[in-house]
């Protein structure tokens, strides 16, 4: 039996194969799920546009052809664009709920303490979802995807150089976000009081 | 921007540390609900082939199809054969019947 590589999978998809793309759908599926999830904050819109950026992945995907973007960034962008969409054609906007999320949980975690780690998890996802677009973006490529800048880069149409120092940007707004914060979610003295200006 | 002096710079980036760390917690891996997976796909694709999934070359494929229908042909051909061969059993039965009754009437 003779294991088809990610290329020969995509040049059979690329050329009309529906069996291909189907595979190139079962190792995608989950991960293209998660990004909008994490950018919607909503099960049911991730759903959603799950299916639309598979849909109109399909659509397209003869015309794909490999000049330096990788085809996960090439389904990314879809992704991207179409939760971009969804954000500006919405007033639906949603804070992140997590309850209609399915989280992968730890199964021995108790109750309570699992609650109070949902709590604050939701806290920061709030703070999270205050920053720019391509910050939120950014983050969850590295903590949900843990693609390396150089991915991220491609995805993002950006060097490398210049995601790291994004990257960089982004975690300093968000330790100054955490420490404003009064929720009582974050300890106040966790940073104790920021480096002067 | 903010100048970061030397003396921060250690707590800084203790700091930020915290905020990774807190990322990391943050951003678990969800899982799409099973039925909305498999829908999607049988909307997009169909069903899922068997073949394909287990990667089989073209070769393969054309040898499993070719031993298939070898295979079809064989055993339509038997049960002809014998279905032939039981006719033709009968009939020569009935002409054997039929020489019998003559050479007794004879």
């Amino acid at each position: 039996m003779t294991e088809l590589s990610e290329e020969q999978v995509l040049a059979k998809a690329t050329a009309g194969d529906k069996q291909a793309f189907g595979m190139l759908y079962d190792k995608y599926a989950t991960r293209i799920y998660n990004y909008i999830y994490y950018r919607t904050g909503s099960a049911q819109d991730a759903e959603d546009l799950t299916s639309r950026v598979f849909f109109r992945a399909m659509r397209h995907i003869t015309n794909y052809r490999d000049r330096g973007v990788p085809f996960t960034a090439w389904l990314y962008r879809i992704a991207h664009n179409l939760v971009a969409n969804w954000h500006r054609d919405s007033s639906r906007r949603q804070e992140v709920e997590l309850e209609d999320g399915y989280r992968a949980s730890k199964g021995d975690e108790h109750p309570e303490l699992a609650l109070m780690e949902s709590e604050d998890q939701n806290a920061l996802l709030s703070i999270i979802r205050k920053l720019p677009e391509e910050r939120q973006q950014l983050l969850i490529l590295k903590f949900v995807e843990h693609m390396s800048n150089a991915e991220i880069g491609q995805i993002m149409d950006r060097t490398e150089g210049a995601i790291k120092s994004l990257y960089h940007r982004t975690l300093l707004s968000l330790r100054e976000e955490i420490a404003k914060d009064k929720s009582g979610h974050f300890s106040l003295d966790m940073f104790g009081d920021l480096p002067e200006d | 921007m903010k100048i970061v002096w030397p003396w921060n710079r250690k707590r800084m980036e203790r700091e930020l540390q915290s905020v990774e760390s807190l990322l990391t917690e943050a951003f678990k891996p969800v899982h799409a609900r099973p039925s909305f997976v498999n829908d999607l796909r049988k909307r997009l694709v169909g069903s899922r082939n068997p073949l394909a999934r287990a990667g089989l070359s073209t070769l393969e494929l054309i040898l499993i199809i070719g031993g298939a229908i070898v295979g079809v042909v064989v055993l339509v051909l038997t049960i002809l054969g014998r279905f032939g061969g039981l006719v033709g059993k009968l009939k020569f039965w009935e002409w054997g019947k039929k020489k019998k009754a003559k050479s007794d009437s004879g």
